[in-house]
């Protein structure tokens, strides 16, 4: 037993007015909300330095930052749940990073490089487990003052670096 | 001596793979028969040197010998041997050779299966291309063998497969391990599930490859394909679970899903695979859909190199720490390629099928009335949700070559843009059961679905008592509210028969109704599943509470309702850390009482601390506390804790698992079926 539809023959060549309309409309709705939500959604990505050249272009508008964690300097308040800590820059770049000796030491450098340029942050809520020294935070948020940083939203990455033991 | 045999294994299976694309290139070429035997027969030594190597690496695994570099940083002295197992896919390489291997074993499996010689012969051209892709990458660039060697005289470590002139193997006492937060049966199962997944669309792809480039291959493929594909899908929806499940357990952030690039990559094969679902099942019923089905399986294949890109290759951020790798320019150029050659396949399927695309003849106004139009609806959805997410994934990228400038879109693009097409798919899934392939709502069947929609208000009137009202919430109650309704009332009304023209309730239909048509139980649970999926999602994304309270030792505070008293807290030094430990003693807000234990542990040799939240699950809500302070304090003072209430998350993991459930059960019911008809 088939439960196969038979078609209909085609009907002659008709312009389907209603079907254009309809079409019409739902690409229009999927554009519509495919560049509102972008627009609202779209931040930029900075590095330290690029941040610190002009604080108060971002005290309105969230930006995205990144930069390296400096252990010694994450301090958790046990009263009000926030948790604070510096980072230092970075470069933005793939390539010079790779340049550079890879992203674990980038970061090792920065972290140990009194002449890097640092940003505090403070960030309300639960202190992540990767956050620790020598981690790669990306963080959003806004500037509160020239320099301090409020973050929302906070990423880490850990890169693996198991040079300890096997030098090549 | 075994460590370079394995290595061995690795480049002749390279070899074999070689030969056995080029073997099946001029058996389909000839039509040689002879040609043919001998690709199966490569075919069949690729897997078998494939097993070699990966048998081995796995069995250094298991003994933990450290003078293999690849054992030493993915295992330590304190691992299990299931943890020792998973470490196997742990790192790049590893898990690199465990891919290769998988799709070895399910190339030979087809090649088993597949009785055309033409047919094979194109797919294996295909596969094994791909596999020698893959196999090269590990053999040059991500080689899993090399061996730690130390010089005497200056004690640097070298490492190389072959032992090095003047120098003396080197075995380190302990390994590094993997990373403690990794270190859960999620995390440990989520890799290999993805990975069948992933591996497993190759296998319908290349059917579908081959088919195009037959003449009158008619639709065989259409149903040689099915099954794979479907296998595909469970063990996706099993992968992207277990890697929820893991975030919520492990991440103690009360969360499951963070829209990170990787995650939302593997969402994309998944969704694009449902809509190839249904479509293959509207093309079952209405011979349409065909066109569809031939792009959507495909585009999904695709998503899989292009997840695997995003990955592995390190051009696209994400927390899912994998630097830049050396296979990324060749990763690049592969991923390309793929794209090319796939694009080229579907204009050819394509072209081959002509289709009637014209609609019934029935009015405009009843045919968006009918299933056809829903489906159409709901493959047009889950197609748009995938672009947006690809959208979100290559935005950055797409900028930073235009403009120069590095932007980003962060969650709430996600969120924004695909949630209310979620909400319109729920809707649908709701309507759905009322609706009929060929014409427009019966007036009772419309008057069910106005009924529902006006009941379902109910629900969002009750969430008003507590909560304020928003746009969003209000709509996402309004339709799951709505969709869980007509599921319900679908089922009841298929218990009644006609019985000498009365309509009669017949108990035991409730449950006889899934006997026939054979899809109906899994249908049933597949969309049962999504819908408390959605529930539970609902629930966490609207509704979730978060607070937080300090407290010594014996101290009593109320959060949302909950007295929560801490019972005891100890930090401790282990074995592989310093463990930080308390017990909340908790009274809810209907007078039960149950314990949680958050704790916190800090392994040294990671410098990695471990977040682990106290979790007490029930339907109505999770309590998931989490342990603020790490082992500073005195356990006199006050300690920080974060409250987390989750409502209904718990259907969210029941409806994930109902899902997987109807998906086999769809897998093995049609074979099942075949063989008591043939018994």
């Amino acid at each position: 037993m088939s439960d196969t539809i038979e078609i209909n023959p085609p009907a002659k060549k008709k312009i389907n007015w209603k079907l254009i309309i309809g079409l019409a409309v739902i690409i229009g709705g999927i554009l519509f909300l495919l560049i509102s939500t972008t627009r609202n959604s779209l931040q930029y990505f900075l590095t330290v330095d690029e941040l610190l050249a002009n604080p108060g272009n971002y005290e309105t508008r969230d930006v995205r930052i990144s930069g390296a964690v400096i252990g010694d300097s994450i301090r958790l308040n046990e009263n009000d749940g926030t948790v604070q800590f510096t980072i230092a820059n970075i470069p933005g770049d793939h390539k010079l990073i790779q340049q550079m000796g890879g992203m674990a030491k980038v970061l090792a450098d920065s972290a140990a490089n009194p002449e890097a340029n640092r940003l505090d942050i403070i960030y309300h809520g639960a202190k992540p487990d990767l956050l620790k020294n020598e981690s790669q935070a990306i963080l959003t948020g806004k500037m509160i003052d020239n320099s301090t940083f409020e973050a929302d939203e906070i990423l880490l990455k850990c890169p693996t670096k198991y040079q300890g033991a096997a030098n090549k | 001596m075994t460590i370079q045999f394995a290595n061995a294994s690795l480049l002749f299976s390279l070899f074999t793979a070689i030969f056995g694309a080029a073997a099946a290139l001029i058996s389909v070429l000839r039509n040689s028969t002879l040609w043919s035997c001998s690709s199966r027969r490569a075919i069949l030594l690729t897997f078998l040197y494939q097993s070699a190597a990966a048998g081995i690496l796995l069995s250094y695994l298991i003994s933990r010998d450290y003078h293999i570099d690849y054992v030493y940083q993915t295992v330590d002295n304190s691992m299990s041997l299931w943890m020792r197992i998973a470490a196997l896919w742990g790192k790049q390489s590893g898990s690199l050779l465990f891919w290769s291997w998988l799709l070895s074993l399910f190339i030979f499996i087809l090649s088993g299966m597949v009785r055309d010689r033409r047919e094979l012969g194109i797919a294996t051209v295909f596969l094994m291309s791909n596999l020698t892709f893959f196999i090269y990458i590990n053999f040059s660039a991500e080689n899993p063998f090399p061996r730690l060697w130390t010089d005497i005289n200056t004690g640097n470590v070298y490492k190389s497969i072959a032992p090095l002139m003047g120098m003396m193997a080197y075995t380190p006492e302990n390994g590094l391990g993997m990373n403690p937060l990794l270190r859960h049966f999620g995390m440990v199962l989520h890799p290999p599930a993805l990975y069948l997944g992933y591996i497993g669309i190759f296998i319908p792809a290349s059917l579908q490859i081959a088919a195009a480039f037959q003449k009158n291959s008619g639709n065989q493929w259409l149903k040689n394909t099915r099954g794979w594909y479907l296998f595909s899908w469970i063990f996706l929806a099993i992968g992207l679970l277990l890697g929820s499940r893991w975030a919520y357990d492990v991440l103690g952030w009360g969360g499951y899903w963070g829209w990170d690039p990787v995650e939302v990559s593997a969402l994309i094969p998944f969704l694009l695979l449902t809509a190839y679902v249904h479509a293959v099942i509207g093309n079952r019923i209405t011979g349409k859909f065909r066109s569809l089905v031939a792009i959507l399986g495909l585009a999904a294949a695709f998503s899989v190199i292009f997840s695997t890109f995003v990955t592995r290759s390190g051009l696209i951020q994400s927390i899912h720490a994998f630097s830049v790798s050396p296979m990324s320019a060749s990763l690049t150029g592969y991923t390309i390629c793929f794209l090319i050659f796939i694009i080229f396949v579907i204009i050819r399927s394509i072209s081959a099928n002509v289709e009637s695309k014209t609609f019934e003849n029935i009015p405009f106004g009843a045919f968006l009335q009918t299933r056809t139009f829903i489906f159409y609806g709901l493959i047009t959805l889950f197609a748009v949700i995938s672009f947006f997410c690809l959208w979100g994934i290559l935005l950055p990228t797409v900028m930073n070559l235009i403009s120069g400038t590095s932007m980003v879109v962060d969650e709430s693009f996600y969120t924004q843009s695909t949630g209310p097409l979620f909400l319109l798919l729920i809707i649908a899934l709701g309507i759905y059961p009322l609706t009929s392939w060929k014409h427009g709502f019966s007036k009772r069947r419309l008057l069910a679905i106005i009924l529902t929609a006006i009941m379902s208000i109910v629900p969002v009137l009750l969430m008003g008592k507590t909560q304020p009202f928003t746009i969003w919430r209000s709509l996402a109650v309004w339709s799951i509210g709505f969709s869980l309704i007509l599921f319900v009332i679908d089922k009841i009304t298929h218990a009644f028969e006609d019985q000498e023209g009365e309509r009669k309730f017949r108990p035991a239909r409730l449950f006889t109704q899934y006997f026939h048509p054979r899809s109906r139980l899994s249908e049933a649970l597949l969309h049962l599943g999504v819908l408390l999926i959605a529930l539970g999602i609902i629930g966490i994304e609207f509704f979730q509470q978060e607070g937080q309270l300090s407290l010594a030792v014996g101290e009593t505070k109320t959060y949302q309702g909950y007295q929560i008293t801490l019972a005891q807290y100890d930090v401790q030094n282990t074995s592989d850390g310093m463990l930080t430990e308390s017990i909340l003693n908790v009274i809810d807000p209907k007078g039960k009482s149950f314990s949680v234990h958050p704790y916190r542990k800090y392994y040294g040799i990671y410098d990695q601390e471990t977040t682990i939240p106290g979790i007490r699950a029930t339907l109505q809500n999770d309590f998931y506390a989490i342990l603020m302070s790490s082992s500073v304090a005195g356990s006199n003072d006050a300690h920080l804790f974060t409250f987390f209430l989750n409502p209904l998350i718990n259907f969210l993991w029941i409806g994930g698992w109902v899902l997987c459930l109807g998906g086999f059960l769809a897998l093995i019911m049609p074979s099942l079926i075949r063989k008591r008809a043939n018994g």
